[in-house]
This record gives structure tokens, sequence and C-alpha cells, in this order.
């Protein structure tokens, strides 16, 4: 990574948002660029939470090419180096769930953790975790399925 | 009256017959006696005797045949109305006997045919029954085939049915959000594994 560590923002979640914020931040560095070749003095176009996001976290002042060129590399790196997992659950979470979850992530895994999540409504409840290669199943499903001879032997009784 | 002997009765009337006939020989032969020759009579005469002779032929004739006719004429009512009379009984009697041998034989022929009926019933009735067992068996074969059947796909999948169920039960009640301190709890107890594992994938 860089010499000074990036910070990746919990609303940046998963390759998807990488992607998206990079082409932003690619357009409006060439937006950037543009206005500079044609010595124009431009303000900032708008930009996404996740890119305002980004830049207040690590303190980057997008006018600057520079720091946006720096940014642009460490999101490049993010999306084709950074560790994934795939998280899925039962229904669909809340913002403050996933942020949670990518915070654990982020703070106990890898600083750059990227999340994936999908929905599995047959799980009922509970989550189940992919790696790259490795599958953790703390799923409701499972843990009926393993308690299914219990469960056959009390219907036994009945 | 009472006490006189009949014979005494018929002795008396054969002489008062015997003195009638006497007395018709003493008399009316006399008138024959003295009736005219036939050599003595004219053609004329002859022809009108002949006349009145066969007149009294005739009427003598139509006579007896008036009273045989109506002496046979009894006869014969009384024959028609016996032989009628035995004809008719006759008649009844062949009549009854008959009809009783018809009925006899109808009455032969409905048993056969009661009896018939009553084996073929019974087959019927048998054949039924017989399938009514079978069906039965086979029923009851299904049916508890059919109750393994369900039992089987209920006990292999019954984490799927009761994952279901309870799905059903809660609803959407059971958010992400009351999960949460679960699925963290987890994640804490396997951060080795996925963290080890993260590494190498890396």
């Amino acid at each position: 990574m860089e010499a000074r560590r990036l910070i990746l923002p919990g609303d940046i979640v998963g390759r998807a948002d990488v992607t998206k914020v990079l082409r932003e931040l690619e357009s409006v560095n060439d937006f950037m660029l543009q206005a500079d070749l044609r010595h124009v003095a431009v303000r900032l176009p708008a930009i996404s939470r996740q890119l305002n996001s980004l830049a207040e976290a690590n303190q980057y002042d997008l006018s600057d090419k520079r720091q946006r060129l720096q940014l642009i590399t460490f999101l490049n790196k993010i999306r084709s180096l950074a560790p994934q997992i795939h998280l899925s659950l039962a229904s669909e979470p809340s913002e403050t769930a996933t942020a949670k979850i990518i915070d654990w992530l982020r703070r106990e895994l890898s600083s750059y953790t990227m999340l994936e999540i999908g929905i599995q409504p047959s799980m009922v409840a509970g989550c189940r975790i992919r790696t790259t290669n490795k599958l953790f199943d703390f799923s409701l499903h499972r843990q009926l399925a393993s308690a299914e001879p219990a469960l056959r032997q009390k219907i036994g009784e009945l | 009256m009472e006490n006189v002997p009949i014979f005494l009765i018929i002795i008396l009337a054969l002489a008062l017959v015997a003195i009638g006939v006497l007395l018709w020989l003493l008399f009316g032969a006399q008138g024959l006696l003295n009736k005219p020759k036939l050599h003595d009579l004219s053609i004329a005469d002859l022809e009108k005797k002949k006349a009145e002779f066969q007149a009294e032929l005739r009427e003598q004739g139509l006579m007896d045949l008036e009273k045989a006719v109506s002496e046979n004429a009894a006869f014969i009512q009384k024959d028609v109305r016996r032989t009628a009379t035995e004809l008719n009984g006759y008649m009844h009697q062949e009549l009854q006997r008959a009809l009783d041998e018809e009925f006899s034989e109808y009455h032969r022929a409905a048993d056969q045919i009661n009896q018939l009926v009553a084996e073929s019933l019974k087959k019927v009735r048998g054949s039924i029954d017989e399938q009514h067992r079978q069906l039965s068996q086979q029923m009851l074969a299904e049916l508890a085939a059919e109750k393994q059947r369900l039992i089987e796909q209920f006990q292999d999948n019954m984490a799927e049915v009761v994952g279901f169920y309870v799905k059903a039960a809660i609803g959407d009640s059971l958010t992400i959000d009351d999960q949460l301190d679960y699925i963290l709890a987890q994640l804490e107890n396997n951060k080795q594994a996925i963290a080890e594992d993260l590494k190498n994938g890396g």
C-alpha cells in the first residue's frame, strides 16, 4: 500500500462500491484535468456520499490532482488485492447492521476487507460466511439439520 | 186302500182290460166286417179311398213322427244336457289338469330361475367381496406406503420443514439487527480460522 495507510470508510462495503467510487473519481479527475488543460478555473463537481466519505476519512482534497491520483491508485489496489468475504443472510440487513459487520471485519481481520452480502431466505436466521477456501455456516438451517437426530428421536417418542 | 195288496189291484186292472177287449171284439169288429169289399167299389171310390187312406197314413205318420220327435227331443235334450254337463266337467277337469301342469312347470322353472339367480348373486357377491378385500388391501398398502413416503420425506427434509415453520411463525419479526449479536459472536468465535483462510487465500 501507500506510505501513508489510507482508510477505507464503512459505507464502501464491497468491490461493487469500490468500482463505483473508482469510476466516479476517475470521472472527476478527467473533468478536472480537462479544465486544467483549458486553464479554466472550475469548482469540484458534486460527488457521491461514498466518495466524499473516502476523501474526508483520509483528509484528502479532491481538487488536488496528486491526491486524486493517490486515491485512484489506492482504489485500484483495493479492488484487485483486498481480501473478500461473502456473507449470506436470511433477509436484507439495515445500513446500521451492515456498518457494524464491516466495522468488525476491518477491525479484527483486515482493514481493507471487502464484503459481499447475499440474501438466502432458506437460512431462516443466522449467517453463512464464505471466504476464499472455506464456508462457515452459522445459519439456523444448519443448526436444525445438526439437531435433526434429536428431533427424530423426539418424534419417535411421540 | 193301503191294506189292499198290490197284486189284487193288478188282477183287477187286467180283468177290466180283458172285458174291454171282449167288448171291442163284439162291437168294433162287427163294423169292420160290415165294410164293403174292394172289388165292389168303383174306380172313383177306390181313388177316393186311396186318397183318404193316404191322408190317414200321412196324418198317422206325422203324429207318430211328432210323437217320436217329441219323445226323442226330450231324450236328446236330456242327453245334450248331460253331455254338456259331462263335457263341461271334463273340460273343467282337463283345463284344471293342464293349468296344474302348466303351473307346476312354471313353478319348477321359477324355482330353477330363482336358484340360478341366487347362485349368480352369490357368485357376484363373492366376486364383489373379493374385489373389496383386494381393494382394501391395496388401499391399505398404498396408504402405508404413502405414509412411509411422507415420513421419510419429512425426515429427509426435517430441517427445511422446521425452518420453514419457524420462518412462517416468526415472519419478518426477526431482523438482521436482532441477529447481529449472534452473527458477531459467531464471527468472533471463528475469527482465527477466517483470518487464516483470508491470509492463505490472499
